[in-house]
């Protein structure tokens, strides 16, 4: 079996992890859940840090622990790139001997490792860095660094523990691209662990939702929004969120034949748009008004979430909103319902982002 | 005693390794009357401590010095104070750092007890721990006269002997700096070293070493002063016997008696290589402010 299968059962004190993995060759899998749901944990097992209490981990084929066959495979002999949170450079060691770590530990010879990472330091944008110390890396750079470092040994499996979570919101944006590039030229199987949406939505083809140590939802980014099993998914993923090109203050979405108006005019470029579900008002006819957002779907799904309802919008543009009990039967919602809706340019969030 | 605990000059900003000297910088910006009696006691402590060098000085036969510092008891007790000195630092470091490791990462039943067994030559009176070495290590010491029955090899009054009394009051300071050192620094990034194929062995070479070498340095230096220094543990194990076991603080004793003016050159080399300790480790232990 190609990929990661792996039961990943620890306990810590009163903390109790229990958490069926798998990850295939060249898919993103992103788990995505708040500090303390036992992210860290994950990824001590996955790299040998932290044995297993019980389950098994399996990578293309090989058991790397398996507690009841009595194998643990120690983190220097599992192959698996990490790029740990906070990235971790040897602060001693130059960019290049950083990079060439993975390489000389293994016996390589000095000068092929250096050859070596030369070679994917060029590929990575890194070429002019290699001299440098650590302290003198922008955030950015650190986090491109420990990623090549991660990827330079040629490990079966990348391991990316909130690889972004460090930076600022604009170096984030144009980072989660480069690694997003990066994690295409990667063939084996790649996991996410992070406690950002966005990242996980970006970034992954499958997203687990991790709370209190258990896996309690597994999707795509669509099927998540539409579908939110838990509060914690609900309010996680009801971000509406969008890729397209910006120009002029208007942006053509990549996926869908829409366009949205935004306030920022000399965004250009690549865009991620987020729109609050909140923000979305619904009209039951065409209404006159300041929004600059205007079309007409169809409600596809109506839940309720409590003190408010989710609904889901079909065509042109899926997109959840959040209203109120009330604005539902005043408007007599239901589903297949014809709607309005309309949000104000000021309203949305446009980055320059990947794709 | 703790130098250089939290001192690593090569930790990025995020690290928690770095700390310390960052916020005795911030204190100094904050000025505070000093009450008059602290400063009068201080210049006391100042006098106190300045005074002997004075005298030293003064009486120091600066214009024999060259001719004194080349006689030949001289000599022989400073090769064999450098010699016996470095053997035991070197000692101290290969036996230290390990134990230093087994006590900052390891958890084991009565460490407590073993940490203060490793750090007992440091507050012992140095006469009664020369005076243990002789009844284990002596020609009919415990351990010594199997030794002896077996090689015809005995420690005591013999070079090694100071080499060993050296070591044994010079260990604890290689323990002590270094034990500091590895608890305050941060494992995950032995982690991360062993994530990319290190074994514990590179991991500790390549990776805990570099990151506790400011901190290594000083406790070898320090039980190297240690040893250049000892003096009751080496007379009492290994005796007094020059070209042997007379060291240069055993010969300051014993011109003392003699030749005064030898005595003072030899105590004149002796500041002199404390004093250039202290300006070579400078850094390290009073940090740029």
């Amino acid at each position: 079996m190609k990929g990661l299968e792996a039961h990943i059962v620890v306990k810590v004190g009163e903390f109790h992890l229990d958490v069926d993995l798998n990850v295939p060759v060249g898919k993103t899998v992103a788990l995505l859940g708040p500090n303390g749901a036992g992210k860290s944990t994950i990824v001590g097992a996955l790299a040998g840090l932290v044995p297993l209490y019980h389950g098994s981990i399996e990578l293309n084929g090989e058991t790397l622990d398996l507690p009841r066959g009595d194998v643990f495979v120690p983190p220097q002999r599992r192959k698996i790139g990490v790029v740990f949170q906070d990235y971790l450079l040897f602060d001693h060691m130059s960019v290049m001997d950083n990079i060439v770590f993975g390489l000389t530990s293994r016996k390589m010879s000095k000068a092929r490792a250096r050859r070596r990472a030369q070679a994917l330091a060029r590929s990575m944008g890194l070429a002019d860095l290699l001299d440098r110390l650590p302290a003198q890396l922008s955030g950015g750079q650190a986090q491109r660094v420990a990623l090549a470092r991660a990827m330079a040994f040629n490990p079966s499996m990348l391991l990316l523990d909130e690889p972004l979570a460090a930076l600022d919101i604009a170096t984030r944006n144009r980072t989660r691209r480069l690694l997003a590039e990066s994690l295409k030229g990667f063939h084996g199987p790649r996991l996410l662990i992070t406690h950002d949406p966005v990242d996980a939505f970006i970034l992954a083809d499958r997203v687990h939702i991790l709370e209190n140590g258990r896996i309690v939802q597994t999707g795509t980014p669509d099927e998540l929004r539409r579908y939110p099993a838990t509060p914690f998914v609900a309010a996680l993923a009801g971000t509406n969120l969008y890729t397209g090109d910006a120009k002029d203050g208007r942006v053509v979405l990549d996926d869908w034949d829409h366009q949205i108006q935004i306030a920022d005019t000399a965004l250009n470029g690549p865009v991620l748009v987020t729109i609050h579900p909140s923000a979305v008002a619904l009209h039951r006819d065409k209404p006159v008004g300041s929004a600059r957002n205007l079309w007409s779907g169809t409600v596809e799904s109506i839940e309720s979430l409590g003190d408010t309802v989710r609904l889901t919008l079909s065509e042109p543009l899926p997109v959840v909103v959040d209203v109120t009990p009330r604005a539902v039967t005043a408007l007599g919602l239901e589903q297949g319902s014809p709607v309005w809706a309309s949000v104000k340019a000021t309203e949305i969030v446009a980055n320059p982002a990947c794709s | 005693m703790n130098v250089g605990a939290g001192d690593s000059a090569s930790t990025s900003p995020s690290s928690p390794r770095t700390r310390t000297h960052r916020m005795g910088r911030g204190r100094r910006s904050v000025p505070s009357g000093t009450p008059p009696v602290v400063a009068v006691l201080a210049i006391v402590a100042l006098v106190f401590l300045a005074v002997p060098f004075v005298g030293l000085g003064a009486r120091a036969p600066w214009g024999q010095l060259p001719q004194l510092v080349r006689s030949p008891q001289v000599v022989g007790a400073l090769r064999l104070s450098l010699v016996t000195s470095l053997l035991a630092a070197t000692i101290s470091t290969i036996l230290g750092v390990p134990l230093a490791w087994v006590l900052s990462r390891t958890v084991f039943p009565g460490k407590s007890l073993v940490r203060a067994a490793a750090t007992l030559p440091m507050v012992l009176p140095p006469v009664v721990g020369g005076a243990a070495l002789l009844f284990a290590l002596g020609r009919r010491g415990l351990i010594g006269s199997q030794i002896h029955d077996r090689t015809g090899f005995a420690l005591p009054f013999s070079m090694w002997g100071v080499v060993i009394a050296g070591s044994f009051v010079a260990l604890p300071f290689v323990v002590i700096t270094v034990e500091g050192a590895l608890s305050s620094v941060d494992t995950r990034y032995e982690q991360a070293a062993s994530t990319l194929g290190a074994g514990p062995m590179q991991v500790f070479r390549r990776i805990v070493v570099p990151s506790i070498a400011p901190s290594l340095r000083a406790g070898i230096i320090l039980a190297w002063a240690r040893a250049l220094g000892e003096y009751g543990a080496t007379v009492t194990f290994a005796g007094n016997i020059e070209g042997r076991t007379q060291t240069l603080p055993l010969a300051v004793s014993v011109a003392l008696e003699q030749d005064r003016d030898a005595a003072m050159a030899m105590s004149v080399i002796l500041v002199a290589i404390s004093f250039t300790v202290l300006v070579v480790m400078r850094r390290h232990w009073w940090p740029a402010r």
